[in-house]
């Protein structure tokens, strides 16, 4: 058996790893045990190695290990026109794709100065809250999976199939659209489409946001696993540069949507859900409250839905100069893109500025103390994509 | 034929229609628990192999896991890891010794001490799940076996206390009695804290969602039996539904009059209640997220003995 | 993967080695640094020029030197030279700040109740032809201030005093650019590679612009046109 002690020491997995992992001796005959969970395990949602120190199963230290699914987006982008890169963003974080492509559209549109069609706008916001819907299904039936109810999962996909044939009849793809142009939309929606969307939206206000309540949010063992677990204190959100609902659930009231208004969001009257102790629970609480607020902005912008052109007159070649940082609200937090433009068709530096990268460095600060059940659930209340941790 | 040999052949006989039974009616569980999650998760669950309801699916698992590549880890502890599922398996099957399926029909129903069986088999199983944790040399097993004990050894005891109140009731430990006993009355109206905390325990001890801690697929990748494949995998899946009917059947017989029941024969109203209560385990399964370690063992020694004894308590005063 | 011998041209029609990278230069070429601060389109400066001659001093006083942040950093820090100020095309006021000053620099950025840029969104590498740069992008709860902050290192000495300890989610952000650029971040708790594998030979830096991939090449067995 090779489960016998180790000596306490520097101790390192695997060379090739580089981890730095301590055996510490606690003291009665008592060592700690390193952990590595990951890459193949079921809840680290995707590709995600974290190799945890245990005492029993109290989490000691937890360090994410990232890469496995480093392509280095940002140096593509360096070969690639502005115009190629916008399908390759898409990748980054692929349960969001319209506002990856929405960051990077829109810093394009700013370094060359497009101003967009006021149809494709609204039809940009109600693309990106759609997509916020269906990252949040996502992220409830995977959080459910995380604490062990595997039927909420398959209730939210029932909700998010629906909403993906929208996006399928839209735009022609069901995960990654290559939908947002320089310039505006490629195409315009289909007949129909508006009431099938709002006929969507009454399903899910009325049918399936109550069921997944009831099912989940409102049980009594939901929300004794996720009460006081993974507390993440207002000062350490902002320091940490937390944003969207982990932001939100430590209860700073702060969204890109309304601190940037990068669409015009100002003429929709909506709210920014927040919670108050900053905990696993809260973060859940407030995706769970942002999709009503998305169906609610998507139900106003339908009602400003004016005719007109979706595309803008856009050069053949864009040869812009300048720079530009330019962020939007995605459904997991603040992605950001930062442009160095030289005037060459492609950019001199492009840069991918990820929510979930920021947000997987806070896992050490919040497992430490907590139940290896509990890591598993913190990290499924940060709501990681692994695509865009590691771009 | 000489009487030993007839009984001995009677017990062979016996014993080979329990173990058929328990073979069928292991598919057919598998089969009913992914048709059942299916409906619960608006889906249709097995379809295609066999019309109607994708039956003959339960075939076609069976004849999956029986050819799947046996994979030993390298680093296991050889005869501790190949024993554990046997010792896992073994202890299922004996259950159904005491099983009364009708009036005097059974494999030993009139056994005096069918309920103490019970309990001592029945924590047979920790041995074995244990040496699965251990031998299969991976933390996650190790882990899932260690949880696996301490949920074990919380529940256990509470489970006694809760029987306790209906052997008081019954005046004997034997199922058969106490099945007799309910003629007139099920022992759940009597006896309802105790069957609250049976219910509870009985779950627990199956191992089973919200209490599904030692193979908690999110946490520990399959807990115990992770490095498990092919038939030994079948064998701890074996076991564990296995013990749900026969877990299922006690509950019945204790608390739901057993095979007492009008108009139908007996072994119809046995089935019955049986499945009744696999079905209620499974739509508790398929809803419920699963608890933490330390909620666990707080619910179990903290609430179920406690009730468990209370429950006791009160039974002894209305019995003097 | 030893290297193989070069294949005879008959043999390379049936299988013809796909080559990924060019492998001995790069395709990228880097640029100097724009003294300006920000690269400005040739044609609008020369028309900038010629129009400015006039109204240089209204120009200068609605330019970027004149936004209130950079006016409050100047009156903090006199001695500190945070040429050249530009703005983003989107009037993000730009400054730089040398290496050295850079950490007192960004405690007054983030502490003075005039800037509380509590907020790092950002923080990543730019490899030019002969410095480093690294680009912070401050930004503050509840305020609408904005910022970019450069700081140049030299690519014999690229170090920067870190910020963890001013903005602790710069943490990730620093070995990222340790990771893809080299530049040691001086003072930082854990500056290892975060992205690629700890394997990677210590001067690969695959986003500078001179970067060539050295692996042993793929060979893949494609079928001749």
């Amino acid at each position: 058996m090779s489960l016998t002690r180790e000596p306490a020491q520097e101790l390192q997995l695997d060379p090739r790893l580089g981890d730095r992992v301590r055996v510490e001796d606690l003291g009665g005959g008592r060592q700690t045990m390193v952990m590595s969970m990951g890459p193949q395990h079921p809840s680290t949602h995707g590709v995600l190695r974290v190799v945890l120190t245990l005492d029993g199963e109290t989490v000691v230290d937890a360090q994410p290990d990232i890469g496995y699914l480093h392509r280095n987006w940002e140096k593509i982008a360096e070969y690639m026109t502005y115009a190629m890169t916008v399908p390759f963003a898409d990748r980054n974080d692929y349960l969001a794709a319209i506002t990856n492509e929405l960051v990077l559209v829109q810093a394009v549109e700013k370094l060359t100065g497009i101003e967009v069609p006021e149809r494709a706008q609204i039809l940009r916001i109600i693309f990106s809250e759609l997509q916020r819907i269906t990252s949040h299904l996502l992220w409830f039936g995977t959080f459910g999976l995380d604490l062990g109810a595997v039927t909420p999962f398959l209730h939210a996909f029932t909700a998010r199939e629906y909403c993906y044939r929208l996006f399928e009849r839209a735009t022609g793809a069901r995960f990654l659209y290559g939908y947002l142009r320089i310039g505006g939309l490629r195409n315009d929606v289909p007949d129909g489409w508006i009431d099938d969307l709002l006929a969507f939206l009454d399903q899910l206000e009325r049918e399936y946001w109550p069921g997944f309540m009831k099912l989940l949010v409102e049980n009594e063992i939901f929300v004794r696993r996720t009460k006081g677990i993974g507390v993440l204190s207002r000062e350490d959100a902002i320091a940490y540069a937390a944003s969207g609902p982990v932001l939100r659930g430590s209860g700073v009231r702060y969204d890109v949507r309304k601190a940037d208004n990068y669409l015009p969001y100002d003429r929709f009257e909506w709210d920014v859900p927040v919670g108050e102790n900053g905990d696993v629970y809260d973060r859940a609480i407030v995706r769970m409250y942002e999709m009503l607020e998305s169906a609610r902005i998507i139900r106003q912008a339908v009602k400003e839905l004016p005719d007109g052109p979706v595309m803008a007159k856009v050069p053949r070649a864009i040869r812009p100069y300048g720079e530009v940082y330019h962020r939007v609200e995605g459904p997991r937090g603040e992605v950001g893109v930062y442009l160095v433009a030289a005037g060459d068709t492609n950019a001199y530096r492009a840069r991918w500025r990820s929510p979930c990268f920021v947000h997987l460095q806070l896992l050490p600060l919040l497992a430490r103390g907590h139940l290896v059940a509990d890591l598993v659930a913190i990290i499924g209340s940060i709501d990681i994509v692994l695509g865009e941790v590691d771009r | 034929m000489p009487e030993w040999l007839v009984a001995a052949l009677w017990a062979v006989l016996k014993a080979s229609i329990a173990l058929a039974f328990i073979g069928l009616n292991f598919i057919f569980l598998v089969w009913l628990e992914r048709k059942v999650s299916a409906r619960i998760q608006y889906r249709v669950g097995p379809w295609r192999v066999g019309k109607p309801h994708g039956w003959l699916q339960l075939f076609a698992d069976a004849i999956k896991m029986f050819s799947k590549e046996d994979v030993m880890p390298a680093a296991a502890d050889r005869w501790v890891w190949a024993a554990a599922p046997v010792v896992v398996f073994t202890p299922a099957v004996l259950l159904f010794v005491i099983l009364p399926v009708g009036p005097n029909f059974g494999v030993q129903p009139d056994f005096n001490l069918g309920l103490l069986f019970l309990s001592a088999v029945s924590s047979f199983t920790l041995f074995g799940i244990f040496m699965a944790g251990w031998g299969s040399n991976n933390k996650y097993s190790l882990i899932g076996a260690m949880r696996a004990v301490a949920q074990l050894m919380a529940y256990e005891i509470p489970l006694v206390l809760a029987v306790l109140g209906v052997v008081m009731m019954a005046g004997s430990l034997s199922l058969q009695r106490i099945v007799e006993a309910q003629k007139d009355y099920w022992f759940v109206f009597p006896q309802f804290l105790g069957f609250i905390v049976f219910l509870i325990a009985a779950i627990a001890e199956l191992n089973r969602t919200p209490f599904d801690l030692a193979e908690g697929e999110s946490e520990l990748v399959a807990g115990y039996f992770t490095e498990y494949s092919g038939i030994r995998w079948g064998m701890f899946m074996f076991a564990e539904y296995t013990n749900l009917f026969t877990m299922s059947a006690i509950a019945a017989s204790l608390f739901f009059g057993g095979w007492n029941g009008p108009i139908l024969p007996p072994v119809a109203w046995f089935l019955i209640k049986t499945y009744a209560f696999v079905l209620l385990a499974m739509w508790i399964r398929w809803t419920l997220p699963r608890i933490r370690i330390d909620q666990l063992l707080d619910l179990g020694w903290k609430f179920l003995v406690p009730v468990g004894l209370l429950n006791i308590l009160i039974t002894g005063l209305f019995l003097v | 993967m030893p290297e193989k011998p070069e294949a005879a041209p008959q043999q390379a029609k049936e299988d013809r080695p796909l080559q990924i990278h060019q492998d001995d230069k790069p395709l990228l070429e880097a640029l100097p640094l724009p003294p300006e601060g920000t690269f400005v389109d040739p044609k609008a400066k020369k028309k900038a020029a010629a129009a400015g001659d006039e109204a240089a001093g209204g120009d200068a006083a609605a330019g970027p030197a004149a936004h209130p942040v950079v006016a409050r950093l100047r009156q903090q820090f006199p001695d500190v030279s945070l040429e050249p100020v530009a703005q983003t095309v989107d009037g993000e006021p730009i400054v730089t700040v040398p290496a050295e000053r850079w950490l007192e620099v960004a405690r007054f950025l983030r502490d003075d109740p005039e800037l509380a840029f509590d907020y790092l969104s950002d923080l990543c590498g730019v490899d030019y032809k002969d410095a480093l740069q690294v680009v912070y992008h401050l930004r503050g709860l509840g305020h609408d201030r904005r910022l970019t902050v450069k700081v140049n290192v030299s690519k014999d000495r690229p170090e920067v005093p870190s910020v963890v300890e001013i903005w602790p989610g710069a943490g990730w952000h620093e070995r990222e650019a340790f990771d893809m650029f080299g530049i040691r971040f001086l003072g930082h708790p854990d500056l290892r590679r975060i992205l690629m594998p700890p394997w990677t030979p210590e001067d690969v830096f695959p986003l500078r612009k001179d970067f060539v991939d050295r692996r042993p090449k793929r060979e893949r067995k494609v079928r001749p046109r």
